[in-house]
């Protein structure tokens, strides 16, 4: 009987192209509201992650349709600890995805300033020595830092503000500056690679890799305010960071 | 004469396991009879062949690759020159320990609509007479034919479609073997089995959750009771002396909305001191009365006789995923003394009973509240260890906190039922540890420092070891001070807790890391060591 009406439901929605999420005021509140319940414990209230992986950007590599979005609520990823959510009748699950598109998504407020002179700015300020951005397909610039072909999908004017003026008040996870100093010779500054209970591993500022056993170390030093990333305070002027602002934040998921 | 041995061998090679064997297992050392080693839960081996002076010179005797997808968290039995151990999501294996040719391996077909928190995971079987007993994450309870896997009896638990399963090895005794359930986020009813271990036979169920009317259930809120699951997913420990089973429970559900189940919520996050013979309550001792962290206490009781106050008294200890470490004793469940052993920011300590004086807003709130331990615990379900030797409790520690949410908790049969969650502090770096606790005063008498929160199990033997998972390392120390004596990169992370055997005069310490089975044995004296 289950298994009829099941078949019976499959051969409907074979008909029928997908409707599209629910986008209501209520619906989205009701679906903020599941997902609170039922997804926040895994990938935090605000979808940055956590057990579970992060929501909190424009493009999800298993959900980037919404019909794949559904499924993947729906029925979990098999070997993983994504969860199918069992618990949820459709309609539901319909509000958690709408809801989650909302958490990849920054403000779209009208950012000032000019974004074709922000580019220039972009080049004559050496960012790309640390940062890359994919063009055309192409990944041009260094690694060094956080790409940001879609910084502006991902952070907010007032966020990328911050990072120009003062770097190290939110250094994104991934990026801490560690000092090693070892029993014999000189201590070494860089961005931490890798960490565990035995080893450590950085990268210079000049770009050079090392690897220590932490017996073979005295000290280990970290700075979370710490960050490789120069301050553009007062190196630029007023338009010229407004401008790049707006440069930075016009850099998006294409939709 | 060869022959005769040789023959002897094959022989032995399925041999009985009859109760009387696991009852004296401290007899026969040389074997893995039970998931903690012996029927008192403390994981410690008499073994000394591999000692802190020699340690240096463990190294890898042979791998078990399982390609499992799983994190994979086993306990190996090792009786008579044969291993048994489980494989999530599905599976058994015996093989040869000598040759490592597989014996057999038992697959089951499982559904694919699980209701699981935590994986498709499985924490090892329980051997008795010719048969070997299997939870699975279906929750069926499944006795298998330990010469050839095949199924002699298959229970079902209950239905895994209303979110029980089953990931703890069972625990046989007697003629019975005794599991315990999963699904704490499910609204389950939590309870703790025996079965007729010949027949499939339940010979008795008690329940986490006393029914209506009954002592107890009064301490949930209306028909809360029904949904409050207490689970009990974590091996239990014997004591055949007063026949009686220790077993811990784990959290009331929902587990972080505690608006819709108030009162203490009995018998979720006890220990449970049980009749073997028929299942009936002894005593309880709860932990965490009305818990809203998701704070289980499914930790292995850990039974032993230690000096207190100036007599031996046989006692019951758990370093608890509350942060608390307890000293009960095992008679009648009284509390004798607990003390932090992690930080904690929920109780302002423990009353003469046992019970924790609580700090005023330590509830999960819709906007998040942080406290200390985390819901993963100061601990977790990895085995603690005790050595009789050192008279010191040896404990998997996480320090860690979270901002704890409440959301809603409508109960809908097999449909997750926590009402809230928790996200980590981005202010913290967490890290972990293995504390040695002096029982008598409840302090820390070493700590290894670990660099995350820890999450594998302890083993600790008569040569004055403690084997742990250190992240990718699997290392030994010294029972005594702590100190980092040995370790190996297995490259794989450590969930599961090590066994120790030994085979022809040859000790070997076994553990599961990422996806493989290895085990260790000293390298001749003679070879280079590193
Ligand atoms: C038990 C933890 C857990 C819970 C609960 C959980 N998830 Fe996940 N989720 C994960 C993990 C882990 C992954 C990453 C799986 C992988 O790819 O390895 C994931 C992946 C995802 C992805 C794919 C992300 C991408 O980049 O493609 C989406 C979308 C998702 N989860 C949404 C949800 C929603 C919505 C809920 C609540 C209904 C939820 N999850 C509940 C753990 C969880
Ligand atoms: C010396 C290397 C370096 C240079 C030069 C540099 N950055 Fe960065 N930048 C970093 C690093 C490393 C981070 C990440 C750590 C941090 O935020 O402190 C970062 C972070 C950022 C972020 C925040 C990214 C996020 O995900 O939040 C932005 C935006 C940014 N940089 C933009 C720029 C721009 C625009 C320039 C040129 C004006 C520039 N950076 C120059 C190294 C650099």
């Amino acid at each position: 009987m289950r298994f009829a009406a099941f078949l019976f439901a499959a051969g409907l929605a074979a008909q029928q192209p997908p409707a599209p999420l629910p986008t209501s005021p209520a619906d989205l509140e009701q679906g903020g509201k599941l997902y609170r319940g039922s997804c926040g414990y895994c990938h935090g209230p605000q979808g940055d992650g956590g057990k579970g992986a992060d929501l909190a950007k424009p493009k999800l590599e298993r959900a980037s349709s919404d019909e794949q979005l559904v499924n993947v609520i729906k029925n979990g990823i098999p070997g993983t600890e994504m969860p199918g959510a069992w618990h949820m009748i459709d309609n539901e699950i319909r509000q958690v995805a709408a809801f989650v598109r909302t958490l990849g998504k920054v403000e779209a407020r009208p950012v000032p300033g000019d974004p074709a002179n922000g580019k220039q700015v972009y080049a004559s300020a050496g960012c790309a020595a640390c940062h890359a951005l994919r063009e055309q397909g192409r990944l041009t610039g260094s690694l060094a830092g956080p790409e940001l072909t879609v910084i502006g999908s991902r952070r907010n004017a007032a966020h990328l503000r911050e990072a120009l003026l003062d770097p190290a008040a939110s250094v994104p996870d991934g990026y801490l500056i560690v000092t090693a100093v070892p029993l014999a010779g000189t201590a070494v500054t860089g961005l931490r690679l890798s960490e565990d209970t035995f080893t450590l591993a950085l990268r210079d500022f000049s770009g050079r890799n090392h690897a220590f056993l932490k017996s073979s170390l005295k000290d280990i030093r970290k700075d979370p305010r710490k960050s490789s990333m120069p301050s553009y305070r007062g190196k630029l002027t007023a338009t010229q960071l407004q401008d790049l602002i707006a440069y930075l934040a016009s850099l998006k998921e294409p939709s | 004469m060869r022959l005769a041995i040789l023959l002897l061998l094959a022989l032995a090679a399925h041999a009985q396991v009859p109760y009387s064997r696991l009852l004296h297992s401290a007899k026969e050392p040389h074997n893995w009879l039970t998931y903690s080693g012996n029927y008192s839960g403390q994981r410690y081996s008499t073994l000394d062949q591999v000692t802190a002076a020699n340690v240096h010179r463990l190294q890898v005797d042979w791998v078990l690759q399982t390609y499992t997808t799983e994190s994979f968290e086993t306990t190996p039995l090792v009786v008579d020159g044969v291993m048994y151990l489980t494989i999530g999501p599905n599976q058994v294996r015996a093989i040869d320990a000598r040759t490592q040719a597989v014996y057999w391996t038992y697959t089951r077909r499982i559904p694919d609509d699980l209701r699981l928190c935590c994986g498709r995971v499985n924490r090892g079987v329980a051997v008795l007479d010719d048969m070997v007993f299997y939870g699975s994450i279906d929750a069926h309870l499944i006795a298998l034919d330990a010469k050839t896997g095949k199924v002699r009896w298959d229970v079902e638990l209950a239905d895994y479609k209303l979110g029980y399963s089953s990931t703890g090895a069972p625990l046989a005794l007697k003629d019975k073997v005794v599991t315990g359930m999963a699904g704490g986020e499910y609204g389950t009813r939590g309870f703790i089995d025996a079965y007729d271990a010949r027949t499939g036979k339940r010979a008795w169920r008690f329940r986490t959750i006393p029914e209506l009317g009954e002592p107890g259930n009064s301490t949930w809120a209306g028909d809360s009771w029904k949904t409050g699951s207490a689970t009990t997913w974590v091996t239990g420990a014997f004591d055949p002396d007063s026949n009686t089973i220790y077993w811990g429970s784990g959290n009331p559900g929902p587990d972080w909305n505690g608006d819709v189940r108030l009162g203490d919520n009995l018998y979720s996050n006890c220990f449970l001191a049980l009749d073997a013979d028929t299942g009936e309550r002894k005593w309880h001792f709860q932990f965490t009365p009305h818990d809203t962290h998701d704070w289980d206490s499914t930790h292995v009781p850990v039974l032993a006789e230690i000096p207190f106050r100036g007599a031996r008294r046989k006692v019951v200890l758990s370093a608890n995923r509350n942060a608390f470490f307890y000293v009960l004793n095992r008679e009648n469940g009284k509390f004798l003394h607990g003390k932090p052993y992690a930080k904690q920011t929920w109780a302002k300590g423990l009353d003469d009973n046992g019970r924790p004086i609580l700090n005023a807003n330590i509830d999960p709130t819709v906007e998040g509240n942080l406290i200390w331990p985390s819901l993963a615990g100061a601990t977790n379900w990895f085995s603690p260890a005790y050595n009789p030797r050192t008279n010191l409790f040896y404990a998997s520690v996480r320090e860690q906190g979270a901002f704890y949410f409440k959301g809603e908790a409508t109960f809908q049969p097999g449909a997750v039922f926590n009402g809230g969650g928790q996200r980590t502090n981005p202010d913290e770096d967490p890290y972990g540890a293995i504390r040695a606790l002096d029982p008598e005063s409840g302090s820390v008498k070493w700590e290894f420092k670990i660099h995350s929160p820890a999450n594998a199990g302890i083993l600790t033997t008569a040569g004055n070891l403690v084997f742990t998972g250190v992240q990718n390392d699997f290392a030994a120390l010294h029972a005594e001070s702590g100190k980092l004596l040995w370790r190996f990169r297995t490259g794989g992370f450590i969930n599961a807790a090590p066994i120790t055997y030994s085979l022809d005069g040859q000790q070997f310490v076994a553990v599961a890391a990422g996806r493989a089975l290895l085990v260790f044995r000293l390298s001749p004296e003679s070879s280079p060591t590193k």
